[in-house]
């Protein structure tokens, strides 16, 4: 098996019930995740949409795994161009495990076709929006970078 | 992040890094096609990755799978880059602002 798959990992220094808060409340996501608000009642088979403030969906999926605070998974289709609309959606898993003082997060995106448009075009944006979400955490403050700073243009 | 700074420090294992972000999720094996270093030294090479999490491992069956974590990397750009590139980046976005406030030349 050599599906194409991105992994993310970083430790943050909070607990599970936090950081799954963190990752499922709009109040946070809004903060650290490219100005976009969660939105789902986070039961199997329910709709997940990740809203701009002016309400425009910036990418949706479906929940297919939620064990809080430690395992969530969902699927994950970007809105913002038909091209990367039309693709077959892929899928995020988001593990939480308690290690000492720390938690580790690991994000795995993966399920991608060979040929996704997608898969290269994310590496960046994880990286971005996990070291934020780590900075928010534990410091109280999301970074200025990522789309955070400022609302995203249209094109 | 003295790890990540070390792990960076040396050249083959920037390579190995480039390889990971060229086609990810490599085995030990993969990552050692075409390579003049010994397995051995590709191996702990590896391991120093690893322990600085810019390679995180995914075991599937019995094969071990590498992958590039960028996420220490973003962390020292956000401690270490952005804060000294902010000024020049708002020098250059005030210009912009400057710019589209110019009237348009009719063409």
């Amino acid at each position: 098996m050599n599906r194409p798959e991105h992994v993310y990992e970083t430790y943050i220094r909070s607990t599970p019930e936090r950081i799954w808060k963190a990752i499922t409340s709009p109040e946070f996501t809004r903060q650290y995740f490219h100005r976009m608000a969660v939105d789902s009642d986070w039961i199997i088979g329910s709709p997940v949409r990740f809203l701009y403030a002016d309400g425009r969906v910036g990418c949706e999926g479906v929940v297919r795994e939620c064990d809080p605070p430690t395992r969530l998974s969902y699927t994950w289709r970007f809105l913002f161009d038909e091209a990367v609309a039309a693709e077959r959606p892929s899928t995020v898993v988001f593990e939480i495990t308690p290690q000492g003082e720390a938690c580790r997060l690991r994000i795995v995106h993966g399920d991608f076709d060979a040929d996704s448009k997608v898969y290269p075009m994310i590496r960046e944006g994880w990286a971005e929006v996990a070291s934020s979400l780590k900075s928010l955490l534990e410091t109280g403050t999301a970074l200025a970078i990522a789309g955070n700073e400022e609302e995203r243009g249209a094109a | 992040m003295e790890k990540v700074f070390r792990a960076l420090a040396d050249r083959n294992r920037r390579r190995l890094l480039d390889r990971l972000f060229g086609t990810d999720g490599l085995t030990l094996a993969e990552l050692c096609e075409g390579k003049a270093m010994s397995r051995q030294a590709v191996s702990k090479h590896l391991r120093v990755l690893e322990s600085a999490r810019l390679v995180v491992t995914v075991w599937s069956g019995r094969e071990k799978h590498h992958y590039l974590n960028p996420v220490p990397l973003q962390e020292i750009s956000d401690r270490w880059i952005a804060k000294y590139a902010r000024r020049r980046l708002s020098a250059v976005s005030a210009l912009k602002d400057a710019l589209k406030e110019e009237p348009n030349e009719p063409t």
